[in-house]
Formats: structure tokens, sequence, C-alpha cells
């Protein structure tokens, strides 16, 4: 670990940058403490802190997975110094951080910070790694369907979730229609969850903040590695670029589209046929330019791609000079963009963030039929296109005086959305027809949201510390102007060195909604801004827990309680599937919605030797209410999971081989089912009676994960790995539904698992 | 090798995009009783046509839901005015001469059943008399003139379809839902030439109250829900019967037939 430090003797203001001497990537959340006062601080999450300290004291530095390092505060002249210490154990070019200030200590709750070592060993479901499945082990997380990686924190809907990739704003997370996430994890460095006690600089969503911070790429020498998976195949390389600059390329791409290319070719000769296609690619870049000592410029992009086609072809030869064709061709194409540039600098005590990001998200599902028939050709073609644009500046300052810890700044963002477009077009060589179909909501709408806010962390004593914070906020948009505040207080009071006490409050607010629908069995995600009647979401937020944790029994227990009520909820019209005809973006949706959860959840993690065991389990109630649903009675939310237990198991029994198992036990998710038959009406047929939504459960939910690694050293020093996974080991057919059959009038059970096994290889040079 | 891999991979995919498992399973059933289903139309032209069952269990949608004793009333201003007959003990009927409806009273149903809870309805007014003014045709096409239809309400326009005094089918022209759009005014014309084998054509037009409306609305959004298992919920289906299952709803029609043999009448 590399600790650079500059002194300003007047003030006795100690400012400095901590970064890792293997590869010089900066370290977020290292523990800075002045050992003759006992005051601390910890690094920002671009590894720059700033601490106040007297002439003759001692600074301790230390971090989980680094050597501690102590200096003399005295020793330290007007230049900056440069301490260079070990990792206590290198896994080549990992980069392993944990939040090294105790959990118990900290003002916050409802912030985990997820390692990038569980992130990758977590079993999954195809051997890929994932970042949003892997966060799922965390009380009060769920991901809703089987199989699925999408997000339900603490009651919250997916579309709650402020997801940031290095600042740039994701607006959808998923590759595979939802079943692996969009986040390739040989890039990512940091990864910190807020479930509740959102620290003011954050906004603009309901319910969760998952804040992902990429590597900075490294500064010693080229790297980087080659990962064959079931699903896709990944390439990492990581080099520096003189001495100041270094970057990072990831790309993966998945290659089902390999299987399908004799079928593409047939149809593509002219041959009758047909084909199903699906790919999906994404590519992270990050160039790092370390401008002087204090200052960094950082360029990130990012890029993902999903396209799945569907084409046939069908000829008939009718006649000796007759012929026959029809040509179907369907695809959708999801897309998300996003760029930032980022110029982060310690100014004496101010350490100031700015960036400027760039984000899309797009989805166009296009359908063409081409039709010739007696020579004469007719093409139609139907498409449907919905997007969001948002361009954001961010501003971030630190400083800390004395017992304070202060935060401010402002976020303007421009939004620019095209909920959907249908165009249809007809043409044929009689005659020529072009008409764009619009249905109400097609106009490109735009909108601007701007934020300051400002937040105090104050250490009142040794036992008790405070963080109170505001953010306000302005957000226009057609017709209306909504002014919001934000309150955000967090209270920490140490009952002994062990034992800590914590409550909060937050008031979030979520300008852009979000509705799911269907398209070829794949979910889109339509973007809408707020308007006049489409108020903005807002959520209330209290919780209170005790925190225990034994530094040397490397135990950690948790319980956490919350309740949380939000307002203006939206959902999906259900009757629009259909191809309603709409004449507004209120139509299309169910507003004015109502939500409520209140839940329990216990963490607890214990490391003995080298196994590592992470315990939590969470008992929750949660609730939706619209007027126009249920008759205007709360319902269960349909992913609420009463109670949900995890388990999850690392062992590293040597340098060669290391096992991870995951079990999850939870209650079945809510299903609503009939409570009688009405087997005529007199005119339309028979239909079910019920007396509420879901008002019943799936069976119980049970499954079990197992992963092994091995690990060698080839003889020029590079590394190999096996990873064998076995998701759902004794193949327990979990429901994702269950119906009443009305031939037989039995209940029968979908599940969309059994056991899948998965292989991968990575090479790490 | 490149084999290996190959079917390695393809069987791998097939694990993952082919694993989704349909099976009969054991589950807690419940069912809330045996209730009366009552569905009855009003007109003030063609009377009340009604038919009563009761509700089945969820797991046996084909047992017998006949009722033996069942007793349909027409109420106006919360007193009976009339009895439904039946002579199956399923479809009930109050001819319309039996009747002297007004359009300012108020109408509700009950249904009597041994062993049952007396169950009623929702009280409602008859909607406004409804009419097409004429029809007219030539050798090839059919004409409706309608001049004044309510916006307030919903339209049908059937047609059915007539051989040697034997109605062959029926078909539903129009279904006009006044949330979205309103019957224009004006003339409505159908070519004749595939309506070439029939003897006589018979066009209903239906004024629907708004409870009829949203009942055929609600049945059109469960039936689209209920045919995806994976729907998030499904619709429910209105009933505006207290006690028991169903619907009481009024409606005014009226008809014009065309014949073959008098063209340009």
């Amino acid at each position: 670990m590399f600790v650079e430090i500059s002194v300003y003797p007047q003030s006795n203001l100690i400012t400095g940058h901590v970064c890792d001497v293997s590869n010089g990537e900066s370290i977020p959340y290292v523990s800075c403490v002045d050992i003759t006062s006992g005051r601390g601080t910890t690094t920002n999450l671009y590894g720059y802190f700033s601490l106040q300290a007297d002439k003759s004291s001692r600074l301790q530095f230390s971090c989980i997975g680094y050597e501690s390092k102590t200096i003399d505060s005295i020793s330290l002249s007007d230049t900056v110094v440069v301490v260079t210490l070990n990792p206590t154990h290198t896994t080549l070019d990992e980069v392993v951080v944990s939040a090294y200030i105790p959990e118990r200590e900290q003002v916050q709750m409802g912030k985990n910070t997820v390692p990038v070592e569980i992130i990758k060993n977590i079993p999954s479901l195809s051997g890929e790694a994932d970042l949003i499945k892997s966060v799922s082990y965390l009380p009060g997380i769920n991901l809703g369907k089987e199989g699925y990686a999408n997000l339900y924190v603490r009651g919250g809907d997916r579309g709650q979730n402020l997801v940031l990739l290095d600042g740039i704003k994701i607006y959808n997370t998923s590759h595979v229609g939802g079943f692996l996430s969009l986040f390739n994890t040989d890039v990512v460095k940091h990864v910190d969850v807020y479930k509740g006690g959102f620290p003011a600089q954050y906004g603009g969503r309901a319910s969760s903040i998952i804040d992902v911070i990429t590597k900075d790429g490294n500064r010693e020498r080229l790297g980087g590695k080659v990962s064959l998976g079931l699903i896709s195949s990944s390439l990492f390389v990581e080099s520096p670029i003189g001495n100041k600059l270094s970057f990072y390329l990831a790309c993966r791409s998945s290659y089902y589209a390999l299987f399908q290319i004799r079928s593409r070719k047939k149809i593509n000769n002219g041959q009758d046929g047909e084909y199903t296609n699906y790919t999906f690619y994404d590519i992270n870049c990050k160039l790092n330019w370390r401008i002087t000592e204090r200052s960094n410029l950082v360029l990130s992009m990012f890029n993902g791609h999903d396209m799945t086609s569907f084409a046939n072809l069908y000829r008939k030869e009718t006649g000796t000079s007759n012929e026959y064709k029809m040509y179907n061709k369907s695809r959708l194409s999801i897309n998300n963009k996003g760029v930032s540039l980022s110029h982060l600098a310690g100014l004496g005590k101010i350490f100031m963030k700015n960036t400027m990001s760039f984000s899309k998200y797009s989805n166009l599902y296009k359908n063409v039929i081409d039709e010739i028939e007696n020579k004469i050709e007719r093409q139609e073609e139907n498409k449907t296109k919905s997007s969001i644009n948002d361009i954001t500046f961010i501003n971030r300052n630190e400083i800390s005086i004395q017992r304070h810890e202060i935060k401010g700044g402002l976020e303007l963002s421009c939004y620019m959305f095209v909920p959907g477009m249908t165009s249809w077009s007809l043409s044929s060589d009689a005659s020529q027809a072009r008409c764009d179909t619009l249905y109400g909501y097609t106009r490109t709408n735009y909108s601007t949201e701007m934020s300051v806010y400002a937040n105090d962390e104050y250490e009142i004593n040794n036992k008790a510390k405070a963080s109170v914070g505001c953010r306000a906020t302005i957000y226009k948009c057609k017709g209306a102007t909504y002014r919001r505040i934000e309150p955000r207080f967090s209270f920490r009071y140490m009952l002994t060195d062990n034992l800590s006490v914590k409550a909060n409050y937050t008031m979030m607010n979520q300008y852009n909604h979000v509705v799911v629908t269907l398209q070829d069995e794949f979910e889109k995600e339509i973007w809408l801004a707020c308007t006049k009647n489409l108020r903005p979401q807002h959520s209330n937020q209290t919780s209170i827990g005790f925190f225990y944790g034994n530094d040397k029994l490397k135990l950690n227990v948790s319980v956490e309680s919350f309740y949380k009520t939000m307002n203006n909820l939206i959902d999906y019209r259900s009757a629009l599937n259909d191809g309603e005809v709409l004449t507004s973006i209120e139509e299309s949706v169910i507003r004015d919605g109502q939500g409520r959860c209140r839940g329990l959840e216990f963490m607890f993690s214990k490391d003995i030797k080298n196994i590592s065991l992470c315990a939590s389990y969470t008992i929750s109630n949660n609730e939706r209410r619209f007027s126009e649903i249920n008759d205007a009675k709360w319902y269960p939310f349909l992913y609420d999971k009463k109670h949900d237990f995890n388990l999850l198991a690392t062992c590293k029994v040597n340098k060669k081989w290391s096992f991870s198992g995951n079990f999850a036990l939870a209650s079945g998710a809510p299903v609503t089912l009939p409570v009688s038959y009405v087997k005529r009406d007199g005119y339309f047929g028979g239909y079910y009676i019920y007396d509420g939504i879901n008002n019943k459960r799936l069976p119980l939910y049970h499954r079990l994960d197992i992963a092994a690694n091995y690990c060698r050293t080839t003889r020029k020093g590079h590394q190999s790995e096996w990873s064998l996974n076995i998701f759902n080991v004794y193949a327990h057919q979990n429901a994702s539904t269950i119906y009443y059959d009305s031939r037989t009038g039995k209940i029968k059970q979908v599940a969309l698992f059994s056991i899948v096994p998965s292989l991968s290889y990575t090479y790490k040079f | 090798m490149i084999k290996s891999v190959k079917f390695y991979f393809g069987v791998l995919s097939l694990l993952l995009t082919a694993c989704e498992i349909e099976k009969y399973i054991d589950y807690e059933k419940y069912y809330d009783g045996d209730k009366i289903v009552v569905h009855a139309y009003l007109s003030s032209s063609r009377g009340m046509v009604a038919s009563i069952h009761k509700t089945l269990p969820p797991d046996n949608p084909n047992g017998n839901d006949k009722l033996q004793d069942a007793r349909l009333f027409l109420l106006s201003g919360g007193h009976r005015i009339a009895e439904a007959t039946t002579e199956n003990g399923e479809k009930y009927i109050i001819k319309a001469n039996e009747l002297c409806l007004s359009n300012d009273a108020l109408y509700s149903i009950e249904v009597e059943c041994s062993g049952f809870e007396v169950i009623s309805s929702d009280a409602m007014r008859l909607p406004a008399e409804v009419k097409i003014d004429s029809l007219v045709s030539d050798e090839l096409f059919c004409y409706l003139y309608i001049n004044n239809p309510s916006a307030s309400n919903g339209y049908s326009l059937t047609k059915h379809r007539f051989r040697h005094a034997k109605e062959q089918g029926r078909s539903s022209l129009y279904y006009l839902n006044p949330q979205y759009e309103t019957l224009p005014a004006g003339v409505y014309q159908w070519n004749l030439a595939t309506d070439e084998y029939y003897d006589s054509i018979c066009y209903d037009l239906f004024l629907y109250s708004p409870e009829l409306i949203e009942m055929m609305d609600s049945r059109q959004a469960y039936n689209d829900s209920y045919d995806d298992v994976f729907a998030e919920y499904p619709n429910f289906i209105k009933s505006n019967i207290h006690g028991g299952y169903g619907l009481f709803a009024t409606y005014s029609v009226s008809s014009a037939t065309w014949r073959k043999y008098e063209v340009g009448e």
C-alpha cells in the first residue's frame, strides 16, 4: 500500500491519498487513526482522506487485506511521502477491500459493502459471477422471480433502485431478459449497497442505492484475464500508459448465436426454415490520468447490448411462374450506454469531485413481413421504440473540520424521454402508404432535475455520533414543477465497545417512473417522466438497530427493524398488452398507489480459520394499495417474502482449492387463486371468482447451490482457474406460479429451473 | 475435441433454456361455499331474461351447478313487481307484455332459494330508448340510419342471419365502449354479397347500461389475464349482486330486418 501524505504544519492538517502497492489502485475506506489523540477518519470512495493531527502524533493506516502501517507525523515534511505496505495475502491482482471501520462504529445503518471476493465466489445459475444476484444474500433484499437479477429492496419495486457505475446512472441492469446482471465483475472494485439511511448526496430513487466503483487500471504492469463460461466469455486487460496514465478494457459476449449459424445461412440462401437468435455483449473501459498526486481525471465508458431475433421463411410454388414467398423477421434490441468524465481533487482540507455523465437506455422492437405473390411484393413493418437519455452534472465536496465531516454539493440532470413510439408502414408494388401510429404517449418529453445537498457527520462525544443532512430538489417537467425537501438523519450510540444502537430516518423522492412490459417473453422497461398528474414517488423510512462486533472472535451480529411507506406508486395497466389505444401517459399506468413495508433483519457473520459464514434472516410484511386494484384494499406485494433465510459459506482449503455454498429458504411468493367457480353466465361461459389479489402463497422455497474452484499457477507464474457451479444441487422444483388446470380442476405448478451445472475457465496473466 | 465441446455447450444450453417444468401438486384448496349466481338482463321491449345457478368449488369446474327451487323477483322502488317463470330451472324469463316499465323508475332483482340467503342486486334505471331510424338496401349494400345516439352509453350492433326462418348464426358488427369512443350519428353500410345465402338479416342495435359495459370490459380483461399463467394477477369480473355473484343489467334495443326479396324496401 502506498500512503501519499502532504502536511500543512500551520494547521496540522494532513491530507493524502491511499493506494495499493501492487497495482496502484486507490483504496476506499482505509482507516486512518491518530494513535496519540485517538482521532481518526477513513479514506473516501476514491482513496482520499484528510485528518487533523498533532505534530508529534503517530498515524496508523489499516484495512482488511493489507498490512497496517504506522507513521510518525513529525517525520512528515511538506513533501509527499510514499509508504509502501504489502497486502497480507496476494491473490494476483485481486483487490480485496472491506470497510475497516467496524459496522457497529459507523453512524450509517442500512449500508453494506459487498466484498468483491463474495461476488466472485458465490455460486450462481450459469457459473457467471453476478453482482446483482450476489447482493441478495443480504437481509432485506430479494431478486423477485427465481433466476432473475431484479432487485427488490425493503419492499421497494425494481425501478426504485439508483444503480451507479462510476457515477453513470444505469437504467436497466440486466442481460438475457433479466437472468444475468449487466455488470462485468472483472472490473468491479467496490460495491456499496444502501437499503436505508441514505446519505444526502444520493437521491432520485425511492428504495435503494447501489454504488459501483470500477478499478482504476493497473499502474504497475500489464495484466488481465480471459474467461470462458457457459453463457459468455470475457476478456479483461489493464495496463499503465507512461507514469501517469492507466486504463482497463473489459469485453464480454455470449455465443448462443454461433449455434444458429447454419439455420441463418439456410434462410439467407432462400430455403424454408426458421431460427431464433439471442446475443448480448458489454464493454467497459476506463482511462485514469493522475494529473498530480492530489488530483485525477477519470474517463469511464460502458456499452451493453442485448438482441433477440426470430425469423422464418416460407415458400410455395403455386404454378409454373407463380410463387408465394413469406419472410417474417422480428427483433428486439435493448441498449445501455454510458460515459462519465470525473475530476477528483484534494484541495487542502477539501476533497472535490466533479462528474459529467451521459446515460442512455433504449429498446427497439421491429417486425418485418415481406410477402411476394405472383411477383408482386408487399412489405409490412412494425416498430416500437422506447428510450431515456440522461445528462447529469454532479459536484461533490467533502471537508473534515474538528469533529465534523461535512459533505455538500449539487446535481443537475436533464432527461429526454421517448416512452413509446410505434410506427407502421406498408409498401407494395401497387400502392405505397406510410403511417406513424402514435399511441398517445409517443411524444418526446423533456425534464430537468436540480438538487443541492448538505450533510454533517458530527462526533458528539466518544460514544455518540450523528449525521444530519438535507437534500432539496426542483424537478421541472411538462405542465408541472415539483419542489421537494428531503431530510436525512442518523444517530449512533456505543453502548459498550462492542455493541452499539443506531437509528435513522430518511425521506426520498423519485421523479422518473418505470413500468415493465413483456415483448416476446423478454422484459423491457419503459421510463416515464413525472407529469402534472403523475406525481413523484415518495418514500419515508425509519429504522432502528443493534450492532455487535468482536474483532478478536471475527464475529458480527446485527438486528435492524425498519418501517417504510411509499406514495404515488404506479403499476402497468395490464390491458395495454393487447394493444389498446391510449391517449396519454396517465392512461398507460395505474397511479397514486401506496405501499408499506415493515420488517426485522438479522445478520450474522463469523470467520473460523479458513471458513467464512454469513447468515441472514428477514421477516417482513410488504403491501400495496391502488384505488383501481383489489377494490382499493391492501394486498401483499407480488414479491413479498414473509420469511427469508440465506446461509452463505466459503472455504479456502489451500492455495489450490476453494469451495462455496449458498442455501436459501423462504416463504413462497404471493399468488392469486380463485375461491369458487361460475360454470356459465348465460353468454360468455365460465369464470373463476377471487376474494382478493395475492390471497395465497406458493409452496415453501428452498435451494442449495455449490461451487468448487481449482486454481493453479502456471510455469510462467500466471494463474488458471477452473470453476464448477451447481445451481439447485438437489433439483428441487421451486414453484414460479401455480394455477387451477381448468380441464382437471387440479392445481398445477410451473417451475423454471431444476439442477443446472456449469463450468467455467479463467486464465489470468 | 470440437465435437465434445459443442456437445457440452449444447447440453448445458438446453438445460438453461428448456427447463420449464409443469406438474400437479397437492395444495390446500379453499372454497367459500355454495352461493347463488344470477345473470339477469332487463329491457322494456324484451322483458327480462336471466339464468340462475350456484357456484362450484374451483377444483370441480364440471360439477352440477343447478339449483332446484330458485325464485327470481323483479323489484321497483324496493317492492316486488313481478316473478320470473322457468321451465328448466336454469333460464328464467318475464315477458315484456307482463311488465310496465318506466325510464324513471329504479329496478333491482332478488333471488330466493331454500338453503341459501336471499340475494339482491343494486338498483338501476333503464337506459334511454335507442332507435334504428330506417334500413334500406339496394342490390349490393344495406344501409342503416341512426340519428340520435346517446354518447354516455355503450352500443353494440349485432347481425342475426336467417334462412328458412331459422337463425343460422350471429355476429357482432360494432362494440363501442363509451369510455373510449362514441357512436356517431350517420349511415352504416354493409356489403350484402357475403350474405347472399340467407333469406333475411336482422340488425339489433343495443344500448347498454354502464353496469353491463363495466362487466363486459372486466370480462375481456379477465380473459386476457387468464390466458397468461405468469400474469401478475388476474382481473376480476365485476358483480353487482349482494350475497352472491353475477350481474343485473339493463339495456334497450332497436331492431330492423332486411329481407332478400324486398330489395329497396
